[in-house]
C-alpha cells in the first residue's frame, strides 16, 4: 500500500500543471477598495466577471547523471473557461477547455494541442484526457477555493475492453484525484482583514501533508508593490520545499501579480521558480535542478 | 580606308580592349585556382575509420520506434513501443593498432510500450519524477551504470565486461525488492538470482554485438559516389533476417561524410501458421542515412527505416499486417556535434 501511494503522488508529480494551478491559486487576493491607511484585501466577484484564465507554464528540468547534464523542457498553455452556478452563492464551475504542450529531451521533440485533430504522439496520450475537467471554485470575502471533482479528474476515457494493468491504473488514478483535489483544496491563502499600504507585507505558510508521508511546505511572502487606481501590484516570493521518500527538492518562488481592484482578481502575472535537491531513482541519487516560469492573464 | 589609318585603329582597338581581356583572364584564372582545390578535393578517396584519441567522448541519444499495424475484417490493432537510450562513451587507452578502451555509461533511457493487451508502460528518465512501472525496473537500473568496452577501428565492441555491471544491477534489484516489501519472499533465491544475472547479461551483451557499425567504414577508400555492400543477419527464436546493404558515400562537406543506405531484407524460418493458406511478402525494405565525422570516423547523426509488409490469406479473408522499425540517433554533445579531445573546452 505504501508503495502504491509513492507510485501514485509521483503519477500526480509527473503532470506538474497542478503544481502550477496551485501557484496560479496562490496569488489570487483582492481589494475591495481603498482605505485612508491602506487597502482591505477581498474578493468581490459579479457575475460573469470571473470568466476566463490562460495559464501559460515554461519548465527546465536538469539532472545529473554520471557526469552527464540530461535537460527537458515542458510547456503548458492551458485555457480555462469558469461559469457561476446558479444556485449556489459565490460558487463557479472551472472547466479547462482547451491545452497545448510540448515536451523536448534530448530523445525527441513531443507536441500536443487539443484544438488539432493531427494523431499526436502515443506518449502523450495522458493529455488527450484533460481538456474537459472540470473543478468547482467557491468565493468567499477573503478566500477562494479550488476544489477537483474527484470525479472529472482526468475525464473517464472511451469504453474499451480493460487489461488488468489498466484496471490497476484506473484504481491508482482514483486515488491520484483524491490528491490532487487535497492538494488545490489546501493551497488558498487566507488574507488578512486589515487595511494594507504600499509595503505591507504578510505571510502566510502552507502545509500539506499527505497520507503516505509526503510533505509540501511553502510559506509565502506577500509584498503590496503599488496601489493604482484600477490596479494593484503584488510582489509574492516563498521558500518551498518538496520532501518525499523519493525526493528532497528546495527552492524559491518569485514573482509579481498585478491585481484588478475592483474583484480582486488577477488581471496578468508571472512568478518564477527554482528547485533543486536530489531525487532517489531505484537506489540511484539524481541531482536535479528545476526552474519554473509561469506566466498567466486573466479576461473578465 | 588607307592601311596605316586601318592599323591605327586595330592598336587604338587593342589599346582599348586590353583592359578587358585582362580583366577577363584575371578572372579565369582566379576561377581556376579557387575552383581546381574543390575539385581535387571532391575527387580524393576517403578512408573511413573510427579513430579515436585519448579522451575524447561520444554523447548520444538513440531512440528506435516500432510500429506494427495488424488489419483483420476491417479491424485495426496497433502495437507501438520505444526504446530510448542516452550514453556516454570516454577513451581512456588507444593502443597501437587502433583498439581503444572506453567506459560506456548510460544517462538516458525511455521505454514506451502500448497495445490493445499490454495496456501502456511508460518510462522516460530525462523526467526525475516520473514514476517507473514495475515492468521496466530492471531495465531502468541501467541508468547510472558503466562498463568497460574496447573498440576497433570500425567501431565494433570487441570486448565487453558485462558480469560486473550485472551484478551491480542485480544486487539494486534485490535490494529493491526487500527495501518495497513487494514480494512475499523478501530476497530472491540464490536460483533466482543466477537466472536474472544470466538474462541481464544476455541482453547487454545483444545491445552490444547488435549496432553493426562496421558498416559506416568500408574496406577500401571512397570517393563521392562510391557504394559497398554489407550483409547483415539477425536470428530470433528460428527467424532470421537477412538485411543487404548497399551504401553510398552521396556528400562531403564541412569534414562530414554523409553516406546513404538502401537495403532489401530476405526471410528465413518463418513458420506459417496453420489457419494461413499462404503467405506474401509484400514489402521489404530498408533506408538509411548516417552522417560521419571524416577526421575521427565519429558518427554524428543516423536515420534509418526498415519496413516489413505482409498479406497473410487465411479462410476467414486476409490479414495485413505492417512492421516498421524507425532508428534515430544523434550526438547530444555541444553545439549538437560529437566531442572529441580536439573540440572540447575547458569545462567541457
Amino acid at each position: 500500500m505504501k508503495l502504491h501511494l509513492r507510485q501514485t503522488f509521483n503519477r500526480w508529480r509527473r503532470h506538474r500543471l497542478w503544481l502550477v494551478v496551485c501557484l496560479v491559486v496562490v496569488v489570487l487576493v483582492g481589494t475591495a477598495g481603498a482605505e485612508a491607511d491602506g487597502v482591505i484585501l477581498a474578493y468581490n466577484v459579479e457575475q460573469g466577471m470571473l470568466s476566463h484564465l490562460v495559464l501559460r507554464t515554461k519548465e527546465e528540468v536538469v539532472q545529473e547523471v554520471n557526469g552527464q547534464e540530461v535537460k527537458r523542457e515542458e510547456e503548458f498553455l492551458l485555457e480555462y473557461e469558469f461559469a457561476k452556478q446558479e444556485d449556489a452563492e459565490g460558487a463557479y464551475v472551472a472547466r479547462l477547455v482547451s491545452l497545448q504542450y510540448r515536451e523536448a529531451t534530448p530523445f525527441q521533440v513531443l507536441a500536443y494541442d487539443s484544438a488539432a485533430e493531427a494523431d499526436h504522439a502515443p506518449e502523450l496520450g495522458f493529455y488527450k484526457t484533460l481538456p474537459g475537467i472540470t473543478a468547482e471554485v467557491s468565493v468567499s470575502r477573503n478566500a477562494l477555493i479550488f476544489t477537483c471533482d474527484s470525479s472529472t479528474f482526468p475525464k473517464d476515457e472511451e469504453a474499451r475492453s480493460w487489461s488488468l494493468r489498466d484496471i490497476l491504473r484506473l484504481i491508482d488514478r482514483d486515488v491520484q484525484k483524491q490528491n490532487v483535489a487535497l492538494i488545490c483544496g489546501n493551497a488558498f491563502i487566507n488574507y488578512p482583514d486589515r487595511p494594507l499600504p504600499v509595503g505591507a507585507v504578510w505571510q502566510q505558510p502552507v502545509r500539506i501533508v499527505l497520507r503516505h508521508g509526503t510533505v509540501y511546505n511553502d510559506t509565502g511572502t506577500y509584498y503590496i508593490d503599488e496601489i493604482e487606481e484600477e490596479t494593484i501590484v503584488l510582489k509574492y516570493s516563498s521558500r518551498a520545499n518538496f520532501i518525499s521518500l523519493q525526493s528532497l527538492l528546495a527552492g524559491e518562488l518569485s514573482g509579481e501579480v498585478v491585481l484588478d481592484r475592483a474583484s480582486g482578481l488577477p488581471l496578468e502575472g508571472k512568478i518564477d521558480a527554482v528547485f533543486a535537491g536530489e531525487v532517489e531513482r531505484l537506489g540511484l541519487a539524481v541531482p536535479v535542478t528545476m526552474k519554473m516560469s509561469m506566466e498567466f492573464a486573466a479576461r473578465f | 580606308m588607307p592601311k596605316a589609318a586601318l592599323h591605327f585603329r586595330g592598336v587604338i582597338d587593342l589599346f582599348h580592349w586590353r583592359p578587358v581581356m585582362m580583366k577577363v583572364l584575371f578572372l579565369g584564372l582566379l576561377s581556376l585556382v579557387l575552383v581546381l582545390p574543390g575539385a581535387v578535393f571532391a575527387e580524393e578517396a576517403i578512408l573511413l575509420r573510427f579513430a579515436p584519441e585519448v579522451g575524447d567522448e561520444y554523447d548520444a541519444a538513440l531512440l528506435t520506434t516500432l510500429r506494427i499495424e495488424i488489419t483483420e475484417e476491417g479491424k485495426k490493432e496497433e502495437i507501438y513501443s520505444t526504446i530510448g537510450l542516452g550514453y556516454n562513451l570516454r577513451f581512456t587507452a588507444i593502443e597501437a593498432d587502433g583498439i581503444g578502451t572506453g567506459v560506456l555509461s548510460c544517462h538516458m533511457l525511455k521505454m514506451f510500450m502500448s497495445g490493445q493487451f499490454l495496456g501502456t508502460i511508460y518510462y522516460d528518465s530525462t523526467d526525475p519524477f516520473m514514476y517507473i512501472p514495475r515492468e521496466v525496473q530492471v531495465p531502468a537500473m541501467l541508468l547510472g551504470e558503466e562498463v568497460t568496452i574496447k573498440t576497433d577501428s570500425k567501431l565494433n565492441i570487441i570486448e565487453c565486461e558485462l558480469e560486473a555491471v550485472a551484478e551491480r544491477i542485480l544486487q539494486r534489484w534485490s535490494s529493491l525488492r526487500e527495501h518495497t516489501g513487494e514480494e512475499e519472499t523478501a530476497a530472491p533465491s540464490s536460483a533466482d538470482r543466477a537466472m536474472v544475472k544470466a538474462q541481464i547479461e544476455k541482453v547487454l551483451a545483444e545491445l552490444c554485438k547488435n549496432t553493426n557499425p562496421d558498416r559506416y567504414y568500408p574496406e577500401r577508400p571512397v570517393k563521392v559516389g562510391d557504394s559497398w555492400a554489407t550483409n547483415i543477419q539477425k536470428e530470433n527464436n528460428g527467424l532470421v533476417m537477412q538485411l543487404a546493404i548497399v551504401s553510398t558515400l552521396v556528400e562531403r562537406t564541412d569534414g562530414i561524410a554523409v553516406i546513404k543506405e538502401e537495403g532489401s531484407v530476405t526471410l528465413d524460418g518463418f513458420v506459417v501458421p496453420e489457419a494461413v493458406d499462404s503467405m506474401e511478402l509484400e514489402t521489404a525494405e530498408y533506408y538509411g542515412i548516417v552522417r560521419i565525422r571524416e577526421d575521427n570516423g565519429f558518427p554524428v547523426a543516423q536515420e534509418s527505416k526498415l519496413r516489413l509488409a505482409w498479406i497473410f490469406q487465411t479462410n476467414d479473408g486476409p490479414i495485413y499486417v505492417n512492421f516498421e522499425v524507425d532508428v534515430a540517433e544523434k550526438s547530444s554533445g555541444p553545439e549538437g556535434e560529437t566531442r572529441s579531445k580536439a573540440t572540447m573546452g575547458p569545462g567541457n
